[in-house]
């Protein structure tokens, strides 16, 4: 068991990837930081039950699974985006990913740096407002659709550019 | 990147719009399809969803106040004006009326009381914390100070611990998703598991227990139920826990009083296997109005079920029962042993001290062999690809590497141990075996001869005398493309030795084969893996291990 100055250092540091594996397979934003929130509560109310020297961050991961599995089944059917089978699917994926996340996402910022200043600009009010899409293409007279896929494809830029990244760094 | 859409194609748009909140759930079927059937999309799909709550998380800011102005200075005059910190100095200066109570209904409203977007992990803080911070409260502040009441919170549902996992093999791996199981752990309702290699013995809340053999995905339904989503296992079910249910897809198969093994195929069959008593397998019914088709298997029958297809009703085939598909018992647990010499992972063996006898090389070109280290999907191995027509290669350890006359008569006196990991990868079958892993002692040799089978499937020739004949033939099953876990374990008592593949005991009273006229130094006392293939193939050597048990 885990003292639990040592408990909340491990939660803080595992929060990042575990809000990126709770948002794989509950992808909509808002409900993955509720089902975060229900997590962290969970983890603290089982921390006896963590074993030192185990993996926090697949603990926590199963843990989420779970709560994502209460949530779904107590959200309206519509409101979900994957079906139960994929969520699984999806669940084994993103742990198997979870491990390379700390190193890709170190990378970022440089790559934020290499977008041209219009990607910035449309990532920075996509991200850093909180706005929705669409608001934001109303703003910008563009359609939601076509606002989607210029953010996609920004996505797509940043991905490639960690990656590109990664892999000269693992070249050297 | 050959995984990556398009933002034009169906798979780009719908991932686009998914992300940014504009997918309807007409569109939200569509992508989960594509999703689905392909792995590729699923694995970029993760990629892009990590990238996606990164700059969520970078990027979400504060909420303050309305009026809050960032750039406004803060004078020290202004500091004078904020509250006081709460500290014994302080409170008595405090507010001078007392306030309402705030009463706290659940966490989410502690965050608007503080008004920060503080991280959820700070509030964990302040929980963990509170009890101490009441007691300091008290002890300073001579008014009272509002009280803080923590209402009860809503009822939250508790995992339900259903089973626990009591043992598992030394080869046991789990899969990540599933990596922090360790015998003693409680499994939940709902919660699946993935063994991705070995046994692993798990006994539910009813007192029914399971073998489970990896690879294999279970979700545990209740104290009484579990969902073998693929793989294989085998129940052992108590008198007081008869009606045990394990469901696959598309078949329930129950306990009347039972040991029983199911298995579910890469195709989506299943499999059910009566060794003792009697169990009730249940295909799927045709419609939610049709009453499913059951019927009872006693000791010696088994059945296969093809799932429905395309519209067709699921097909019940009446086979035998064979133990050998399944994992009848727990091995026991290895001795204590000693590693002499090893090749781990993808070191070159001869930097491990290994060398190539050159009496084997036949004057064959070395180069022509692929030798290499590999990174196997995170597995990291030695690759020995025989491209060589009538070539052999060997790496060995012999008496000049320190496997002398003295320890083998040091290892038959007190035993030892041989593992191995290997991978072996053909294009067709190669039922013969050809590559080894092998000890000689002497007169005698125990030779493990790795091989692959009809359909990919690995599976291991046993050379020599064992309860399973002579060179006997081990199909491994669910080994296609997989590392395979080999072990002979000498017992100095009884001069022969068990056989364990995947952690499942296959064979007992191993004896070994003669050797053949045993006149080198080599063959006199050697410890030997590689190939002597006249075809094509690879084998990966992740472990190779001899060990000498420890003296009691």
């Amino acid at each position: 068991m885990l003292s639990e100055e040592n408990f909340i250092r491990e939660l803080t540091v595992s929060q990042d990837r575990l809000f990126a594996f709770i948002l794989t397979i509950l992808p909509r934003a808002d409900d993955a930081r509720d089902v975060l929130q229900e997590t962290h509560i969970q983890m603290w109310k089982m921390r006896e039950q963590f074993v030192e020297g185990t993996h926090f961050v697949a603990w926590a991961c199963q843990i989420a699974r779970y709560k994502v599995l209460e949530y779904r089944r107590a959200t309206a059917r519509d409101n979900l985006v994957f079906d139960e089978s994929l969520v699984d699917q999806l669940a084994k994926d993103a742990g198997q990913h979870a491990e390379q996340c700390e190193e890709r996402m170190g990378i970022l910022e440089i790559c934020l740096a290499r977008l041209t200043p219009r990607q910035r600009a449309l990532i920075g009010e996509r991200y850093g407002s909180g706005r929705l899409v669409k608001q934001m293409a109303e703003r910008l007279g563009r359609s939601a659709s076509a606002l989607a896929v210029a953010l996609f494809r920004i996505r797509q830029a940043l991905l490639d550019c960690m990656e590109r990244t990664l892999a000269e760094g693992a070249q050297e | 990147m050959s995984s990556r859409p398009s933002p034009h194609d169906e798979l780009g748009q719908l991932l686009g719009k998914l992300f940014d909140d504009v997918l309807t759930p007409d569109e939200s079927q569509v992508l989960s399809r594509l999703l689905r059937e392909n792995e590729e999309s699923r694995r970029y799909y993760v990629r892009l969803a990590a990238l996606h709550s990164r700059l969520l998380t970078r990027c979400t800011p504060p909420v303050l106040p309305p009026d809050f102005e960032l750039d406004a200075t803060i004078s020290p005059e202004l500091l004078s004006e904020l509250p006081p910190i709460a500290t014994e100095h302080h409170v008595q200066a405090s507010k001078p009326s007392t306030p309402p109570p705030v009463v706290i209904e659940n966490l989410h409203d502690l965050f608007d009381v503080l008004m920060l977007p503080l991280p959820f992990t700070f509030i964990m803080m302040l929980v963990a914390l509170l009890p101490l911070a009441g007691l300091f409260l008290l002890k300073a502040a001579p008014e009272p100070m509002p009280p803080v009441m923590v209402a009860p919170q809503p009822a939250m549902a508790e995992p339900v611990v259903v089973a626990r996992l009591t043992r598992q093999t030394s080869v046991t791996r789990w899969a990540k998703a599933s990596a922090s199981l360790r015998p003693g752990a409680a499994l939940w309702q709902g919660q699946s598991v993935s063994l991705a290699s070995g046994l692993a013995e798990i006994e539910f809340g009813s007192g029914a227990t399971i073998l489970l053999e990896g690879p294999a995905q279970l979700v545990f339904d209740g104290p009484g139920a579990g969902n073998l989503v693929s793989g294989r296992l085998t129940a052992q079910v108590p008198t007081e826990a008869h009606g045990f249910v394990v469901q696959t897809p598309g078949v329930t198969v129950v306990d009347l009083g039972t040991e029983f093994g199911v298995l579910v195929a890469s195709d989506g069959t299943t499999e059910a296997h009566v060794f003792k008593g009697e169990v009730e397998v249940a295909p799927e019914a045709e419609s939610e109005d049709a009453t499913p088709s059951r019927r009872k298997l006693h000791e010696g029958e088994a059945v296969r079920v093809h799932g429905r297809v395309s519209g067709q009703a699921s097909r019940i085939e009446t086979i035998a029962a064979v133990p050998m598909l399944f994992a009848m018992q727990m091995p026991a647990p290895p001795p204590k042993a000693t590693v002499w010499f090893a090749h781990r992972g993808d070191a070159d063996p001869l930097a491990e001290g290994w060398i190539r006898p050159k009496s084997y090389q036949k004057g064959v070109d070395i180069a022509q062999f692929g030798l290499g280290p590999i990174d196997d999907e995170g597995t990291k191995a030695w690759a020995i690809r025989d491209r060589v027509p009538a070539g052999s290669i060997f790496y060995g350890i012999t008496t000049t590497q320190g496997m002398t006359a003295q320890v083998r008569a040091q290892a038959k006196a007190q035993g030892w141990v041989l593992r191995a990991r290997i991978k072996v990868i053909g294009d067709e079958p190669i039922g013969t075996g050809l590559c080894h892993c092998s000890y000689w002692d002497g007169p005698r040799t125990w030779r493990l001869r790795p091989a692959v089978g009809p359909n990919g499937m690995q599976c291991l020739v046993l050379l020599g005398e064992s309860s399973l004949g002579k060179n006997a033939v081990v199909e491994i099953p669910d080994s296609r493309g997989r590392y395979v876990d080999y072990e002979i374990r000498y017992h100095p008592a009884t001069d022969d030795a068990d056989v364990y593949v995947n952690g499942r005991h296959v064979a007992s009273g191993y004896y070994g084969i003669a050797d053949e006229k045993g006149t080198t130094e080599e063959k006199n006392g050697s410890l030997h893996f590689g190939s002597n293939s006249d075809r094509e193939f690879e084998m990966r050597v992740a472990l190779v291990e001899w060990s000498m048990v420890d003296k009691k």
